[in-house]
């Protein structure tokens, strides 16, 4: 469970879009209006006593904070007292700007839409993590092979994308290679290398909010199913 | 791609046979203020990937440089060869708007490590990263730091060196105003003869300067247009005070560079120049050859009145 408030902080700007994307799929509510409530929420729960009466033994932090969330917007819709905050949180106005805000999917249920929400801002910290980690490292050419594996698609000289449209295929070693004039070994090596730190990285952003190793664990399963 | 199967495509990757992690070279911690060789360290000033920059003085000419010092991965051959490359381009350099190199070497530490290290002009100010930032820098200072900026990478592409690396972090500002290029960490000849580093990299930042080519990894398309997409970039966020490709990951921000076109900046800022609209717009072309083709046509068309 988070502890300080630095991490707190940190974690609000990471997790803003489950809280977002809740509110636009639960109460049906407009862009700004949403932004305007996850704003609202997020003072709430920094400025009040949240955080501090967060245990361990209350369980996984993400349905924690959903159940919160849940709580605050039952509060807001009685009391209709729900105003942007006099004083929001700039890191978060910064980050809902630059943000693609796409709608949830139409009728995926609310805290569905939170999870998935959640998993995958976990996968873009964890995508960031490795970009940062391989600068450091001095490997951005495993990054172009890991962004071309998993995040592009690669274009032939035929305007082929073979992981593109809806029928997509994963680009083959042979695709990458071919693209970043490696061989099939190296991309493989440059893979293993990439999977091997994108799940530390992920294991570690999730240690940032679970409480015990088995709540790691349980996150993990959910993720990737082992 | 959509956002689905992109999510999908990195669950299956996680899911694949786990490799071990690969060890990698040990670390050297940065030096604790001393002396590295004849150069007395003052202050550290910037902490990047691989290297530590200081403020110090050298003590043989009785003069204050910016001593760069290879720290993180200082045992990979690699990245010593990089920062070698770093200063044999940045020794052969000489220009107004462009950190000057006055001596690279290597020196052993007190624990019997070998540093390596470049001393570069120290440019007392302000990055243009830091500038942008203030909104009561005016567009027209910011447009003659850039235009200092267009004339270095067109002294630099005359040479046949494509820098790589322009953003305004590697763009430092004097006292005076003057822009001053720096960081040649990644900078390579154009010619197809120099050695490979491609992937070494030292500052840790993120991919909102990189144009489509980098993005896509097809590091045989790079070349001096692959800067004029920098400057396009920085020129953009001069004139709409906001970067032409925003996301809250590295992936968003590289779907966006690869398929989304920048808005125009006349519909984020109130009076734009639409000839330098105009310009910034072709630099930010996905197709490198729409683009100006080097520095030097940009930095006309920037003065252009």
């Amino acid at each position: 469970m988070p502890q300080t408030r630095g991490l707190l902080d940190q974690l609000v700007r990471r997790y803003w879009k489950p809280v977002y994307i809740y509110i636009r799929a639960a109460w049906r509510k407009p862009n700004e209006e949403a932004k305007d409530l996850t704003q609202a929420f997020f003072t709430h729960l920094l400025e009040g006593t949240f955080f501090s009466r967060l245990k361990p033994e209350k369980g996984n932090f993400r349905a924690y904070l959903k159940k919160a969330l849940r709580n605050f917007l039952i509060d807001a819709e009685r009391f209709d007292k729900v105003r942007r905050p006099e004083k929001p949180i700039v890191s978060l106005d910064i980050a809902m700007d630059q943000a693609d805000l796409a709608p949830p999917a139409p009728g995926e249920a609310p805290e569905a839409a939170y999870d998935r929400a959640w998993f995958r801002c976990l996968l873009d910290g964890a995508v960031d993590g490795l970009w940062q980690f391989l600068s450091l490292e001095g490997r951005l050419k495993y990054f172009e092979v890991f962004s071309l594996y998993c995040l592009h698609p690669i274009t032939s000289p035929d305007g082929f994308r073979p992981g593109s449209g809806e029928t997509a295929t994963q680009p083959t070693y042979r695709d990458v290679a071919q693209t970043l004039s490696l061989t099939e070994a190296e991309v493989r090596h440059y893979l293993e290398f990439c999977r091997a730190h994108l799940r530390r990285i992920l294991s570690e952003r999730i240690r940032e909010y679970a409480a015990t190793d088995d709540e790691v664990k349980e996150e993990l399963k959910q993720i990737i199913g082992e | 791609m959509s956002d689905e199967q992109r999510y999908n495509r990195i669950q299956s990757f996680l899911v694949r046979a786990p490799g071990e992690p690969v060890p990698k070279a040990p670390d050297l911690p940065p030096p604790e203020l001393g002396t590295v060789g004849h150069y007395r360290l003052i202050r550290q000033v910037a902490r990047g990937g691989a290297a530590t920059v200081f403020e110090a003085q050298d003590t043989r000419h009785g003069r204050k440089v910016a001593l760069k010092v290879l720290t993180f991965g200082a045992g990979n051959p690699l990245h010593v060869a990089r920062l070698q490359r770093e200063a044999a381009i940045a020794s052969r350099l000489r220009h107004p708007n462009i950190v000057g190199v006055h001596d690279t070497g290597m020196v052993a530490n007190a624990e019997g490590q070998t540093v390596h290290y470049i001393a570069m002009d120290f440019v007392e100010g302000r990055s243009l990263a830091y500038l942008l930032k203030d909104p009561l820098v005016k567009t027209t200072t910011l447009l003659g730091i850039l235009n200092d900026v267009a004339d270095a990478v067109a002294y630099l592409h005359a040479r046949g060196i494509v820098h790589r690396d322009l953003k305004p972090g590697n763009v430092l500002v004097d006292a005076s105003g003057r822009g001053i290029v720096a960081d040649f960490g990644l900078a390579r000849s154009a010619d197809r003869g120099s050695p490979s580093l491609t992937g070494l990299h030292e500052v840790l930042g993120t991919p909102q300067y990189m144009a489509p080519e980098q993005v896509e990894g097809r590091t045989k398309d790079i070349g001096p247009w692959t800067d004029i997409w920098s400057l396009g970039v920085m020129l953009y966020q001069i004139l709409a005070r906001r970067l032409p490709f925003g996301g809250t990951s590295v992936a968003e921000i590289q779907t966006r560079i690869l398929t989304e076109p920048p808005p125009p900046p006349s519909s984020l800022a109130a009076a734009v120049n639409p000839r330098l609209e105009a310009l910034c717009l072709r630099a930010l072309s996905r197709d490198p050859s729409r683009r100006p083709p080097d520095a030097s046509v940009f930095a006309d068309d920037l003065r252009r009145p």
